[in-house]
């Protein structure tokens, strides 16, 4: 049964709500998003080493915006603060439209989110 | 996944949130382990048909399981006989060469063992967290709260589920080695006689 934030293109969807950047043409291209989601992934990987118990045979993930109707393996617990790290990560680029403090409290969410309970 | 299974793993669900659920199989498989190899509780006669001038015997207990320790072993006149396991090779290794052909039985004590089961379970015994539910959970949780910079960690807590473990595994040992019965070998040499023993 389908979940929210399932595959790279919901994530491409629901981080472009939180950017305000829904008309096109968008802001932020679907490749620099998906590259930060790649980069989520790797600092689960640091942060939560037990959210990749299934890769530590392997690599971690890498996906594309070539395809986004890939699923990305995530729990659902933490599929929120992956959303946060995409947009954090996004909104550290130096541009007109974005305010480092916003980066900042997505990409501390993030953190607080994968450490702890009542983030 | 059996329903009791189905249990244990809400338990632990409930009570360590943001854990996910490969993780705590994971420790579900450790603290099996350390429960079964500290109790004693899960056991395994193995007939074994003797011949003549072997010493050496493999033993092949039911399903994924790894040996921990021999029990005893008996002939088929139910008299002991002097034995012992080779944990690496498996096998049964007898003091001395038997004479004739007989079957013995092996009693030994077993713990979980790769592959698991579909849903990556261990394979054991059922009865066995029908028996010990509250004491698996507690040494999972135990073991979960003890990691490092989760939203579950708590030391206080890691070290108040493992005292509770550890002292069931110390309970399930006892019960095991009484076979259930209550009130068995109750009765024991006063301390005082042992004391005296020695000092002769």
């Amino acid at each position: 049964m389908a979940q929210a934030l399932d595959t790279v293109a919901d994530y491409i969807a629901d981080a472009r709500v939180l950017l305000q950047d829904t008309v096109t043409d968008y802001r932020y291209s679907d490749a620099e998003l998906v590259e930060n989601l790649n980069l989520g992934l790797l600092e689960m990987r640091r942060l939560r080493p037990d959210l990749m118990i299934t890769t530590f045979g392997s690599t971690i993930p890498k996906y594309s915006s070539a395809s986004p109707s890939t699923t990305v393996v995530c729990d659902v617990q933490y599929r929120m603060a992956l959303l946060y790290y995409v947009c954090g990560q996004t909104q550290l680029r130096d541009d007109e439209a974005t305010q480092d403090s916003r980066a900042t409290i997505f990409l501390n969410k993030f953190t607080a989110q994968l450490l702890t309970i009542g983030a | 996944m059996s329903v009791v299974m189905d249990r244990l793993m809400n338990n632990l669900r409930i009570r360590l949130p943001g854990a996910i659920d490969d993780a705590i199989k994971l420790e579900v498989y450790n603290t099996l382990n350390d429960f079964f190899q500290g109790s004693n509780i899960w056991r395994e006669d193995l007939d074994i048909a003797i011949t003549s001038g072997e010493t050496y015997y493999d033993l092949l207990p039911t399903g994924p399981c790894n040996l921990v320790r021999l029990i005893g072993v008996v002939n088929s006149d139910n008299l002991k006989v002097d034995a012992l396991i080779d944990l690496i090779t498996r096998q049964l290794v007898l003091a001395l060469e038997p004479t004739s052909a007989d079957t013995y039985t092996a009693q030994v004590v077993l713990t979980v063992a790769d592959p698991l089961d579909r849903d990556s379970y261990p394979v054991f015994p059922e009865w066995v967290l029908d028996l010990y539910m509250n004491d698996i959970t507690d040494g999972v949780l135990g073991r979960m709260m003890s990691q490092p910079a989760k939203p579950y960690s708590n030391t206080q807590l890691a070290a108040f589920h493992t005292r509770s473990f550890q002292s069931a595994i110390a309970t399930a040992r006892v019960e095991s080695n009484r076979r259930y019965a209550y009130g068995a070998q109750r009765w024991r040499f006063p301390q005082a006689f042992n004391r005296h023993k020695v000092r002769r």
